[in-house]
């Protein structure tokens, strides 16, 4: 038993050293190698940075499509309330905030200061109350809309359906087009890092066949191009983590430009977007490299 | 501890390059195959070290079917000196002798020890951290020599492993296989140069066409 531990011990270090010729003799390959896949993590992690920076900005759009409710003058604030309560228990009501005459006259005077003296001469607040009602999904707006229509204490409802349902569809774009680029990026990814793998084991199949051909198993010769997919990937992970926090940064003014009207939204998980884009460089490395191997036995 | 029994190779082209052929070696032998080129001695070699399939026909080492032995097993106990080399090019003289023994796992102090013994066997001791490119064709034949039997492996089995060298290099290392065999291991080497050495006697196994055309000791 000591003697076996003894010989793996010596076969590990001799792996070790291995990699380490490997390396020192595909210098070039190496470059490349890693170049090839720092561009495709930056693609791939850009894509996503972008992608659901755009997504969930766009989301923020849906708050600029809300029903607009005007009460009828005169209506008891009781029955307004009750209202509101009402409006709020709708299916596909996310909330509904009551404007009081009040609120709405402080807010008429911001926008409109010149009509000061004219709205104080009156003897009644001129303006209703109104409400502003959020909803879960655009495409429920119409339906909410008539229902609150119906509603005794309403007087007017303003809902903009044709606005709501192209926002729907451009947030519905945003979300495919996301996913198609991602995985469109993902793929491309593993086939570089694959290619990139293929390209090393073939600059050394003939070391490869001469391993065979003097008796060394496949633990032996495949081990160390594992070895060196992981280490390029992780070399290549964290050379591509800066300019991945570079372009989370620069990402908010792309979004800005594509999306003038939303409000920004900038919650992307750096620390599972990195890991994520190591894992995967990890997986594909490591699947990439057996293939090729196999093809040299 | 060797048997071939019928066997036939042919090649996909349709080239047959061997036929029939059965042959026993037993443990210590010292076997010559010899014959004009393309008689088929190299394929011998490679069914025998499990590089090439038998068309048709079975192997035997040590009594078991070599279809039942790994690879790997198989090529451990069988060293062979190519008659291309087979060499890392881009590696020293004793990165390339030590790989069978760091397949092995053994020691470094192993390592060293029979790297030295092999290079002074083969005359190539100021060569040890030359680049094999840097070498010339006889110091590569020598190396892969060097490589084929710094394991002691059971069986040795060289292909024209003189072709390279300098007659006075040749017997020097004709003599030193030989050396080897009276140490117990079993050597067959594929030869169309026939010396003149030693005092053991030698098994002639004499090939044309890829037939079996004589067999006999001198």
């Amino acid at each position: 038993m000591e003697g076996w531990s003894r010989k793996n011990m010596y076969r590990t270090f001799y792996i070790l050293r291995q990699t380490g010729l490997l390396i020192k003799q595909s210098k070039k390959i190496i470059f490349v190698t890693v170049l090839f896949l720092i561009i495709g993590m930056l693609t791939l992690g850009s894509t996503y940075i972008v992608g659901q920076k755009l997504f969930q900005s766009s989301l923020s759009l849906k708050q600029k499509v809300n029903i607009h409710v005007f009460f009828k003058l005169d209506t008891a604030e009781n029955d307004i309330k009750n209202t509101i309560e009402t409006i709020k228990n709708i299916y596909g009501v996310k909330s509904a905030e009551l404007i009081t005459n009040e609120q709405a006259k402080e807010e008429f005077l911001q926008i409109f200061p010149q009509y000061k003296d004219m709205l104080e001469s009156l003897k009644r607040n001129p303006l209703p109350y109104t409400a502003n009602i959020e909803l879960t999904e655009l495409t429920d707006g119409d339906r909410i809309t008539e229902i609150v229509k119906n509603l005794p204490t309403i007087d007017t409802v303003v809902f903009s359906g044709e606005t709501a349902k192209k926002l729907d569809n451009l947030i519905k774009l945003i979300w495919m087009l996301f996913v198609a680029i991602l995985v469109v990026v993902s793929a491309e990814f593993a086939f570089t890092t694959q290619s990139s793998i293929s390209f090393l084991v073939d600059f050394r199949k003939t070391e490869i066949k001469i391993l065979n051909l003097i008796g060394a198993d496949k633990f032996f010769i495949e081990l160390p191009f594992v070895l060196i997919s992981v280490l390029f990937s992780f070399i290549a992970w964290l050379i591509s983590l800066f300019f991945l926090f570079k372009i989370n940064i620069w990402s908010n003014a792309i979004v800005k430009d594509l999306l003038p009207f939303a409000t920004i939204v900038n919650n992307v998980n750096m620390l599972q977007v990195s890991l994520g884009v190591l894992i995967l460089s990890l997986a594909v490395s490591i699947v990439g490299s057996f293939g090729p191997l196999r093809g040299k036995d | 501890m060797i048997e071939l029994k019928d066997i036939e190779k042919t090649y996909p082209n349709g080239t047959v390059a061997l036929k029939k052929v059965s042959i026993k070696i037993e443990k210590g032998d010292f076997v010559i195959l010899s014959g004009e080129s393309g008689a088929g001695k190299t394929t011998l070699l490679k069914i025998i070290h499990g590089e090439e399939s038998p068309t048709s026909g079975n192997i035997f080492y040590n009594g078991e079917d070599v279809n039942k032995i790994h690879i790997s097993n198989l090529r451990r106990k069988i060293g062979f000196a190519y008659q291309d080399f087979m060499l890392i090019e881009d590696r020293t003289v004793v990165e390339n002798i030590t790989l069978p023994l760091q397949i092995k796992g053994e020691s470094f102090r192993d390592l060293s020890k029979k790297s030295q013994s092999a290079l002074k066997a083969m005359n190539i001791e100021d060569k040890t951290y030359k680049l094999v490119r840097e070498l010339s064709g006889g110091e590569k034949q020598r190396v892969s020599i060097a490589r084929a039997l710094i394991a002691n492996p059971e069986v040795l089995m060289l292909d024209e492993p003189t072709g390279n060298l300098d007659i006075d290099t040749a017997t020097e290392v004709m003599k030193y296989i030989e050396a080897i065999n009276e140490q117990g291991a079993t050597i067959i080497m594929a030869t169309h140069h026939m010396f003149d050495w030693g005092t053991k006697p030698k098994k002639i196994i004499r090939l044309k066409d890829g037939r079996v055309v004589k067999k006999e000791y001198v």
